[in-house]
Formats: structure tokens, C-alpha cells, sequence
């Protein structure tokens, strides 16, 4: 936050209870008791982005953006990351629709949260604990409810049938609904979680939107994706249209009694998402009219980068991201599945091409492993051959793998001016190597689909991808792309885009998830990090991209919050009006 | 168009009792002389020959190391965003036109090498378009009655489908069946599919021109002579009517030209078209204008070059159609 506005801001927060209980009103606080400073309640925030939201329904968000807006709009959670002061604090995990943040049994296998009294929907009826527990059946119908996490199915202790699959499928189906019932009971308000191994951090899982409340009757399957319903500060106003946008105005059924996390000080909130991401960055950084009240959660494209410090002088945040990029190798494929040529790609990979490709070395870093440096189980394995690579050694690897040289791969990546360049860049150090490169982009829209789909296993060798851990435990990094028994099955490779299965891999992450240690369980993951790039070479990673962010004049309040998502934190955003 | 029955003198001779020899000129020689002195065509025929030779030679000046469109110049980059750090966008002794911000690579490179792509693609589509079309408007033309308005409602139909559209929305799923038929890397399936789409899209306005003529031709007497005579009908078309249309079909090559060199570019620009690294000018615009504030040499560059090569085909093809007939019809 920056210093000349916190005392304006700090001011005005003794004004914001009159404000903020006068829900639905525009009064401005009439009589602040010490001097008004020019933040306060009211205003419009202004919402641009230049991606589209795939979903609002809270079982199926999976993307930060969404995950971030969601939960501070619209869809409270048991416990949530509570907002940071300034860019860069960890946050901590709080109790947010819950009245803690959950008790667990010794044996880690049961959790239980009360729920607050007084928390409802926008249509005045009390979220009850059969709401809560409604909402996390709905995981469970994965034909219906696609792509959200699916800890629930994960963790909760609901046998599996042979094929992988849950016994329970789902609130619209029924089949298996006793089994649910006795894994997720509600007694009053108390929701308890039976496990179906010790689970140490269930507690962190629980801030994803994927476990918050539902409404039974306004479910309407797959129509409820923008159908917003909410228990939060905000409501939706009218419908929302996809690519592009829509309006949250004020819940007035929203107690802030009840919410220590939210400030909720905007009156209105609207989202426009018709635009490209160039195109938003050149109306916030020159933030004239309605744009000075404007944020994003898109990050600035590259070639935005040089105008930022220039055209938005205290008003961009440059901190690290939560996201890891890195290559898959196809196990399936021939000639990844030599391990020689494996290694080969792996020495002769030049990160200092992305690094320049993606804007420099302020807003990108090499890195050598899956896991971000934000985490704890950060292993900061030491790059193979250097920043540039090493094509000479690359070349001798290649040799010995016996493929005839040069050797055919296709690689593909998501198609974007930046990664056009990109992967230009580590072509020629491919090709240097004795590889014969052919890259094939993807359009956005269709890329993990495809990666996801299971002819990907014979028509690419090489490809990109991003991850970010979902809480801060890597216990949300390794399995999710690498435990081949929960991700690959006969629909494709889910995110185990390489097709990585390894029986002893698969036991020791088994073992990782059972350690009750924090510590101790970080560092094995970080191990099984180091494992899978250095002796298998299963995966390349390449960068961890810092976002840099550029927010409107008038905004105040926005910070990043790392721990949650690594986005602007709306908890405590407010417009100079 | 051309009428055979204009003479004009070349030169007076001095006949032997003073009276001065007319002498008749082929339509050819009258063309080159009406061109000898337009200035203006003149010099753009020469560009657009300096930009196909250009265009031609570009990979060989690639093997040889001449111009380099792939290697990166990281060391030329800087600060955040990675842009030149030379003047006007890194200019310098060894890159006249900059270099590329993010990878460092020679614009002028990069330029040469996208013209090839651009007039590859761009000739090879006119040529489908002036075999299909030249083919269709003869037969539509000669034969008449319910096979013309055949054609004729065929020409509509594939005139009103709108091309960039169509281009955009068949591109993954044409490309991919044309990379496994082919075989190949995904470039060569790409240049094939705009060669294809646009020989497409274009044939309709040549078989339009074309029929106009061959119905002007039909009913004069030569035709009618010929076919008196006996000839067949193949010897009618390529031996009577052809001779009168290349006039036309040069001219309106050289205009469809520019068309489908911007179309290609559009298309880069869009997204859809030629696969990294190999450059093209719609690649190479699409990316530079998002740096028009940061960067702005490196729109100015190729977006001049591009210019210059689209107006050079324009008047070259205007020039043409003055030198051919300025009485032409302008359509």
C-alpha cells in the first residue's frame, strides 16, 4: 500500500463501520470521528480483463482469478488466506463462514468446523450446514461438474471403484449418496469431514470455492455456471454474459458482523472482460476517466513491461507468482521414452532465451524445479547445465541414446506472441543438440484441452505447460501432476501431461502424504521434485514468472496476496470517489 | 480491349520519292512503348522485380549466412521488457533495420525472409485462382445458356462467403489434415492451406472478367470464321479466344497480387498462418504493434517494406491496364 494513503485510509476505516452497516445505501459517513480521508465506502470499481471466465459456479472454478473474485465476492468458504498489509506478507489461514479453522481429531482423520450464525443468502434464508455439505457433493458428479479440483474425491473416505472412480456419483445421480452421508455429516451447525487417510492440511483445501456452500434448489447442473447465487458481499446483477462481463452489486442480505475478512467498501463492482490483455494495460497505465478506478488480474503482457514504470509511477506491484513453467516429456512417445534423449533436451534447454523472451530478468527467473520458491518444500535444485544450456553435452547424451540423428520432435506450446519467441529461442539450442525441432502452437482456448485429451500421447514428444500450487503445500504440486493412478485414465493423461507412471514413485508420494510433520513432509516432497528432474527427466521446468500488475489512481487498497492465489486481494479494495 | 486495328508509326522512312512509310506495330510493341513512357510504372516494375528476386534468393542468403532470421542477440536487449538498447530500436552497422525486442534477431533478416513466405503464398494462390477462373469463365462464356448461369450462380455463391472468416475458423482443423497428409512440419501444411483458401477465394473475380470478354469475343467474325472452318472447340479456346485474354488475366494478377499479400499478412496478424520461427509480415506486424508506444521502429520498418511492396504491385498493375488499353473498362 503506499505510504502517502495509508493515514487517509486508516482515517476513514472508523467511518466504514457506520457506512458499511448501511448496506445498500450510498450515505457516505456523516460524521466520521476523526478527519474523512478520500477513501471510504462507495464508488464503482471497474474490473478489466482480457481473459474469459470459464466458470463461476464454485465446484468448478480452478483458476486463481476466479478462485480470488469468487470467494471474496460472492462465495464464502470455511476458512479462508485472510488479506495481507502489503505485498509480499504470507497470509495466514483464518476461519472465514466458519467459527474457526476447524478442529481434527488425533488421528487426523476427522475434521469438524461450526458454522457462524448469522451468514445468508441473497435471498435472506440462513446458510445452513446442509448448504455446505450440498455443495461438496457436487464434486463428486464429475460428467456434470467438470473442471474444478477434486480434493473432495481425494480425501474424503468414500471407497473407489475398480476403475478409479468414486462410488458416490454425485447429488443428481444418487448412486452412493449413503456412502457420502456417512463421510460428510451435519449435526446442527457443525459439518464434520471424515478422511479416508490423515490428512494434516484438509484445513488449507477448504479455501478453495470447491468447498463452499450451495443452494439444493437453485442447482440446475451444468446452467448454474454463471447462474451466480451468492452468500457474500456481493451479489450479481441480472445475468452474466460470457467474454463479456457482468455487474456485482450489493448483497444487502450480507451481515459484516459476521465477515472479518471482507471490507466490501465498493458499492458496485463491474467486470469486463471483452478485451485483450495489451489493450487493458494501455488504458490502465494511461488510467484517464473511469479507468483510474480500474484493476486487473491479468498481468502485464511483455511488451507492456517497458511502459509500466514509466506511465505508472507507484501504482504497479512487481512480486512473484505462484506459477512454475516447465516442459513435459511424453513418456509414450518413441523418442522421449529413451531416457538418453530425455536428458539430452533437458542439458541442451536455453532458459536465458525465455528469460529474454518473457521481458528480462526482473519479471522472470530460471528455475530447475517444479515446486515455486514461495513454498516451503522448495528444493532449489541447481540448473543441469547452466542458464544457456549445454548443446556439445547434450549432443553426446543423444548419441549414446542411439536414436538416429537429427532426431524428429514435435513440441507444442500455448500460442502467444511471447512464446512465439520463446520457443524460437530454445529451438535453436535443440537443433544445436542434434534434435530436428518442430513446434506447433496452440491457440489458448484449446490448448490444455488438447494436451488433455488422450490422442496428445502420439502427436507430441515436448510440451509446455504452467502450474501453481493451490494452497501452500507442494502436496498440491507433485501428486496433482505426477501420481499417474489418480490422473491418467482412458479419457487421457489428465495433468500428468507426460504420461508419467511410475509404481515406486506413486508409493513414495503415499508415504509423503502420511508424514504428519509439516516440515519433514515438505522437504520429502521437495525431494521427489529433485528426483523427477535430475535422475528421471521427466519434467523440464524453466521459469517462475513474477506478475507485475498495474492498478487505477484512484484505487487504494489493492495487494497482492501471495499465499492466496498471488493476485490483487479485493478483502480490502476501495475507490476515491 | 486492345483493339488490333490502332497503328501507330514508329518512324518515318524516306521513300525514295519523298513520301514517308507507315509501318505497323504488333499490339506488343505499342504496349512497351506506351510504357517506355510512363515513368511511374516503369519504376514500379522495377521494385516489384527487386522485391521477387529478393524474395527468391532470400533462402539462399540464408544458407550462406548473408541475413539471419533465427539467431537470438540477447546481449543487444535490455531492461524490463527486454526491448533494443540502440538507437531507433537497435539500429547499427550490422542490423539496418534493428533488431527484434524479447529475442534480439535482425529485422531486415526477418523481413527478407517473411517476403518469401508473403510472395510465395501470394503467387502461387493467384495462379490457382487464374487456372480455375480462366477455365471456368471460358466454358461459362462459350457455352451459354443453363451451363453459364450454372457458373454464374456458383461465382455468386463463392463471392458472398466472407474469406478472412472462413480462413480463420477452418485453420487448425485444415492444417493439422493437411500436416498428416503431407507429412511435413507444420509451415509447408500452413503455406499449402492459404494457397489453397485464397486460389479459392479468388477465381470467381478472374472467371468474372474472363467471361465478360469471351462473351464480347463470341459473337465477331473471327470466332465465326474458326468455327465455320470446322475447328474444334479446344482449338477455339486456346488458339482464338486465349491470345485476346492475357491482356486482362496479367493485368488483374498484378492487382489480385497486393490483395493476397495483405490477406496472408492479415491472417499472420490474426494468428492463424505460419508457424515460429519462420517470419512473415503478418507475424512480424502483429507483434510490433503492441510495441508502437515502446518501440515504434519496430512497426515502421516492415510496416514500410510492406507498403512499398503492395503499392509497387498496385501501379504496376494500373500501369498495365493504361498501357494495354486506357480505354479499358475500370471495373
Amino acid at each position: 500500500m503506499q505510504r502517502t494513503r495509508i493515514v487517509a485510509v486508516l482515517a476513514t476505516t472508523m467511518g466504514l463501520a457506520l457506512a458499511v452497516s448501511a448496506c445498500g445505501s450510498n450515505t457516505t459517513p456523516s460524521a466520521s470521528t476523526s478527519a474523512a480521508g478520500p477513501a471510504s465506502a462507495g464508488g464503482t470499481l471497474s474490473i478489466l480483463m482480457g481473459t474469459a471466465t470459464e466458470h463461476w459456479d464454485p465446484q468448478r472454478v480452478y483458476v486463481g482469478v476466479n478462485i480470488e473474485a469468487g470467494n471474496r465476492m460472492f462465495s464464502r468458504t470455511l476458512t479462508t488466506f485472510g488479506p495481507v498489509a502489503k505485498d509480499g506478507d504470507a497470509a495466514t489461514l483464518v476461519a472465514d463462514a466458519a467459527t474457526d479453522t476447524g478442529t481434527v481429531s488425533a488421528d487426523g482423520k476427522e475434521w469438524k468446523f461450526t458454522i457462524k450464525d448469522g451468514i445468508k443468502w441473497e435471498d435472506g434464508k440462513a446458510v445452513t450446514c446442509e448448504d455446505f455439505k450440498y455443495g461438496v457433493s457436487r464434486t463428486f458428479a464429475v460428467d456434470v461438474i467438470t473442471g474444478g479440483p477434486n480434493y473432495a474425491i481425494q480425501f474424503l473416505d468414500i471407497p473407489k471403484n475398480k476403475d478409479g472412480s468414486s462410488a458416490y456419483a454425485g447429488p443428481y445421480k444418487k448412486t452412493g449418496q449413503d456412502l457420502f452421508d456417512k463421510a460428510v455429516t451435519c449435526s446442527g451447525t457443525t459439518i464434520t469431514f471424515k478422511m479416508a487417510k490423515p490428512t494434516g492440511d484438509f484445513n488449507s483445501a477448504t479455501t478453495m470455492t470447491a468447498f463452499g456452500a450451495f443452494r439444493a434448489d437453485k442447482d440446475q447442473g451444468d446452467k448454474s455456471n454463471y447462474a451466480i447465487f451468492s452468500d457474500g458481499p456481493y451479489k450479481l446483477e441480472g445475468t452474466w454474459t460470457a467474454n463479456k462481463g457482468g455487474t456485482f452489486v450489493r448483497n444487502e442480505n450480507w451481515d459484516p458482523k459476521t465477515d472479518t475478512i471482507r471490507k466490501a467498501l465498493p458499492d458496485k463492482i463491474t467486470w469486463d472482460e471483452s478485451l485483450t490483455q495489451e489493450t487493458e494495460y494501455e488504458r490502465l497505465i494511461a488510467g484517464q476517466g473511469e479507468d483510474a478506478n480500474a484493476i486487473t488480474f491479468d498481468q502485464a503482457p511483455v511488451t507492456a513491461l517497458a511502459n509500466v514504470e514509466s506511465g505508472a509511477p507507484g501504482r504497479n506491484t512487481i512480486v512473484a507468482s505462484p506459477y512454475t513453467r516447465y516442459l513435459t516429456l511424453n513418456y509414450k512417445s518413441k523418442v522421449m521414452s529413451n531416457i538418453k534423449a530425455r536428458e539430452a533436451l533437458a542439458l541442451a534447454t536455453d532458459r536465458s532465451a525465455y528469460v529474454a523472451a518473457a521481458g528480462g530478468d526482473t519479471v522472470v527467473k530460471a528455475t530447475n524445479s517444479l515446486i515455486n520458491p514461495g513454498l516451503p518444500a522448495f528444493p532449489n535444485t541447481p540448473l543441469l547445465a547452466g542458464e544457456k544450456g549445454d548443446p556439445a553435452k547434450a549432443k553426446e547424451a543423444l548419441t549414446a541414446s542411439g536414436l538416429t540423428m537429427p532426431v524428429k520432435i514435435n513440441v507444442t506450446y500455448r500460442k502467444n506472441d511471447t512464446n512465439d519467441k520463446v520457443f524460437s529461442g530454445l529451438k535453436t539450442g535443440w537443433d544445436a543438440a542434434g534434435f530436428e525441432t518442430n513446434l506447433i502452437g496452440i491457440p489458448a482456448d484449446q490448448y490444455y484441452g488438447t494436451l488433455q485429451s488422450p490422442d496428445s500421447a502420439t502427436k507430441y514428444d515436448v510440451s509446455w505447460a504452467g502450474w501453481g500450487a493451490d494452497y501452500p503445500s507442494a502436496s498440491t504440486v507433485i501428486p496433482q501432476l505426477l501420481d499417474s493412478r489418480s490422473q491418467i485414465s482412458a479419457g487421457g493423461p489428465g495433468q500428468d501431461y507426460g504420461y508419467y507412471d511410475n509404481a515406486d514413485f506413486n508409493a513414495a508420494i503415499d508415504k509423503t502424504m502420511a508424514i504428519t510433520d509439516a516440515t519433514a513432509r515438505e522437504k520429502a516432497w521437495g525431494e521427489l521434485d529433485t528426483q523427477v528432474v535430475t535422475k528421471d527427466f521427466a519434467i523440464v521446468p524453466l521459469i517462475n514468472d513474477q506478475f507485475v500488475f498495474v492498478r487505477g489512481a484512484n484505487v487504494e487498497g489493492a495487494v497482492v496476496n501471495n499465499t492466496f492465489t498471488g493476485y490483487y486481494d479485493l478483502a480490502n479494495v476501495s475507490v476515491k470517489h | 480491349m486492345a483493339e488490333t486495328g490502332v497503328v501507330e508509326p514508329r518512324e518515318a522512312v524516306d521513300a525514295r520519292d519523298g513520301a514517308v512509310e507507315i509501318v505497323g506495330r504488333t499490339p506488343w510493341q505499342i504496349t512497351r512503348s506506351r510504357l517506355a513512357r510512363d515513368k511511374g510504372t516503369l519504376i514500379a516494375l522495377g521494385a516489384a522485380i527487386f522485391f521477387i528476386v529478393l524474395a527468391l534468393i532470400a533462402p539462399v542468403l540464408t544458407f550462406f549466412h548473408v541475413i539471419d532470421p533465427y539467431s537470438s542477440h540477447i546481449n543487444l536487449l535490455g531492461g524490463l521488457g527486454s526491448l533494443p538498447t540502440g538507437p531507433m530500436g537497435g539500429v547499427s552497422a550490422e542490423h539496418w533495420m534493428g533488431v527484434e525486442p524479447g529475442t534480439g534477431r535482425d529485422i531486415l533478416s526477418r523481413v527478407i525472409a517473411g517476403l518469401t513466405v508473403s510472395l510465395v503464398v501470394a503467387t502461387l494462390a493467384v495462379l490457382v485462382s487464374v487456372v480455375i477462373g480462366v477455365i471456368i469463365g471460358i466454358v461459362s462464356g462459350t457455352a451459354g445458356g443453363r451451363v453459364d448461369w450454372f457458373f454464374s450462380r456458383v461465382i455468386d455463391f463463392v463471392l458472398s462467403f466472407p474469406q478472412t472468416l472462413m480462413l480463420i475458423a477452418l485453420s487448425t482443423i485444415v492444417i493439422d489434415l493437411l500436416q498428416s497428409a503431407m507429412g511435413t512440419d507444420r509451415t509447408p501444411a500452413s503455406m499449402v492451406f492459404m494457397i489453397l483458401v485464397m486460389g479459392f477465394f479468388g477465381w470467381p473475380y478472374f472467371a468474372r472478367i474472363i467471361r465478360g470478354q469471351v462473351l464480347s469475343l463470341k459473337e465477331r467474325e473471327f470466332i465465326e470464321a474458326a468455327k465455320s472452318l470446322g475447328a474444334s472447340p479446344r482449338r477455339i479456346y486456346f488458339k482464338e479466344l486465349l491470345p485476346h485474354l492475357w491482356a486482362p488475366i496479367l493485368v488483374y494478377t498484378t492487382l489480385i497480387m497486393p490483395q493476397n499479400i495483405a490477406t496472408e499478412a492479415a491472417l499472420g496478424f490474426l494468428g492463424v498462418g505460419i508457424q515460429a520461427p519462420t517470419p512473415s509480415f503478418g507475424s512480424i506486424l502483429n507483434d510490433s504493434v503492441h510495441y508502437a508506444t515502446s518501440d515504434p521502429a519496430y512497426f515502421i520498418f516492415p510496416g514500410v517494406t510492406l507498403f512499398l511492396v503492395v503499392l509497387s504491385f498496385n501501379l504496376l498493375g494500373d500501369g498495365l491496364r493504361d498501357a494495354l488499353d486506357p480505354k479499358a473498362d475500370r471495373q
